[in-house]
């Protein structure tokens, strides 16, 4: 098993807006990790930061190789999906290898750059919204695969999909007030829907 | 596990952050300029143009599109920032200003220690702005800014006729329209009319507008969409 991901008094501001306040977490390999919150929480922020790509004000990250996967409109606007993969060290792809990235459809571009994501094979893989564009036997597919390859490594999700949360992550953050909720689920007691719900709805009150 | 080695090249070329425009339009000047020398011409022309060109080639906006997300699935890949700045320096300043400084020698230039020093100095000065400036969004004001700058001064008859005595060494003007011409022609300190303090000067800016770059781009805040 990988070492976990370590975040410490992480705290980061846009100007005079506090999005991070002192965020601390531990996340471990083995189980799917889904972070949610109101939009503005600081979620994206908080993956970017942890995979280096933004800068904290304070605080400190460690763990592995990181991996930020931030959805399909991130990805080249030209090439083919081959050319996209042999960028990143990958295999080619035996079935739309050829096809032009800037043809595929939303749903086809995600998937496509999903892949990629976890055939990179970070210790740390953060996927923001992976579920978007994605048809239900993908998103069934990509939920057995975050199972499957959570057993070796940190897997964190960034999401408003509840339905997906509830379906395979075991820990859940919340994020709000640029502090994290912190809430484990054993096999045996899955996430509740409408607790998760009454969390946004408790955030809106502060 | 090792991760498998990714291709900053092959990125930066999927992405668009690479001019590969510079290529075949070098190739175009080196044929009109072998034609020129051939019927008995100087064809310094073609070299003054690639020098002209060689910001414009220089400015990749690899920042922007870092900035933009566009480069974080290659960072989760295992390739580091400094790495990558380097790779697009080598590729978008060194490679084509070799290739500009090849051409504009071969069309006819006096080469001497001094006459490569100063041409030297004059691409890490345009090259080194085009490429810093072409990396921060900046580029669509300060750099088009520049390239007009330098457009206009030799369209307009009183910025050509100042370039053309500075060149010929009649007169020099005072320090700081003599700098202002060097700024906005670099190319004019190629020749050895204008004071070598001036070359020194564009040595300097460019070198430090490289390190500058360096540092920018090592530590600038990736913020992904939001940039959008």
């Amino acid at each position: 098993m990988n070492m976990p991901l370590e975040v410490t008094a992480l705290h980061k501001t846009y100007g005079d807006r506090e999005v991070l306040r002192g965020f601390n977490g531990t996340f471990e390999s083995g189980r799917v990790t889904a972070l949610i919150g109101p939009n503005g929480a600081g979620k994206t922020t908080l993956l970017r930061i942890i995979a280096g790509l933004q800068r904290a004000d304070s605080g400190t990250v460690s763990g592995g190789r990181v991996l930020y996967y931030g959805g399909f409109d991130l990805l080249p606007s030209r090439g083919t999906v081959n050319q996209f993969r042999h960028a990143l060290g990958l295999p080619k792809h035996a079935a739309d290898g050829a096809r032009q990235l800037r043809q595929l459809s939303r749903g086809e571009r995600q998937g496509v750059g999903l892949d990629a994501a976890i055939e990179l094979a970070p210790a740390v893989l953060l996927l923001d919204e992976p579920w978007t564009a994605l048809e239900p036997d993908s998103r069934a597919s990509l939920n057995e695969t975050l199972r499957l390859i959570a057993h070796d490594r940190v897997v964190l999700c960034s999401t408003h999909d509840l339905d997906e949360v509830i379906r395979v992550a075991e820990d859940v953050v919340f994020l709000s007030n640029g502090l994290g909720t912190f809430k484990r689920h054993t096999a045996t007691e899955m996430p509740d829907r409408e607790e998760l719900v009454n969390l946004y709805r408790e955030s809106r009150k502060h | 596990m090792t991760p498998p080695a990714p291709s900053p090249l092959r990125w930066l070329l999927l992405t668009r952050a690479l001019n590969l425009w510079f290529y075949p339009v070098s190739i175009a000047l080196a044929i009109w300029m072998i034609v020129g020398r051939a019927a008995g011409q100087r064809a310094t022309f073609a070299g003054y143009f690639l020098l002209f060109l060689l910001p414009i080639a220089a400015g990749t906006g690899l920042l922007s599109a870092a900035r933009a997300g566009e480069m974080d699935l290659l960072f989760g890949a295992g390739e580091t920032r400094s790495h990558l700045w380097w790779q697009a320096f080598a590729l978008s300043f060194v490679l084509p200003g070799i290739v500009a400084t090849a051409i504009f020698v071969a069309g006819g230039f006096e080469l001497t220690l001094a006459s490569a020093a100063r041409l030297g100095t004059v691409v890490c000065f345009t090259g080194g702005v085009g490429f810093a400036a072409g990396l921060v969004e900046m580029r669509y004001t300060a750099g088009i800014v520049w390239l007009l700058t330098r457009l206009l001064i030799v369209m307009v008859p009183s910025g050509l006729s100042a370039v053309a005595a500075l060149e010929r060494g009649q007169q020099l003007p005072g320090p700081f329209v003599t700098s202002l011409i060097v700024v906005a022609a670099p190319e004019i300190a190629i020749g050895p009319s204008v004071p070598a303090m001036y070359s020194g000067a564009c040595l300097l800016a460019g070198a430090a507008v490289i390190a500058w770059s360096y540092h920018h781009f090592t530590h600038a805040d990736l913020v992904g969409k939001r940039s959008q």
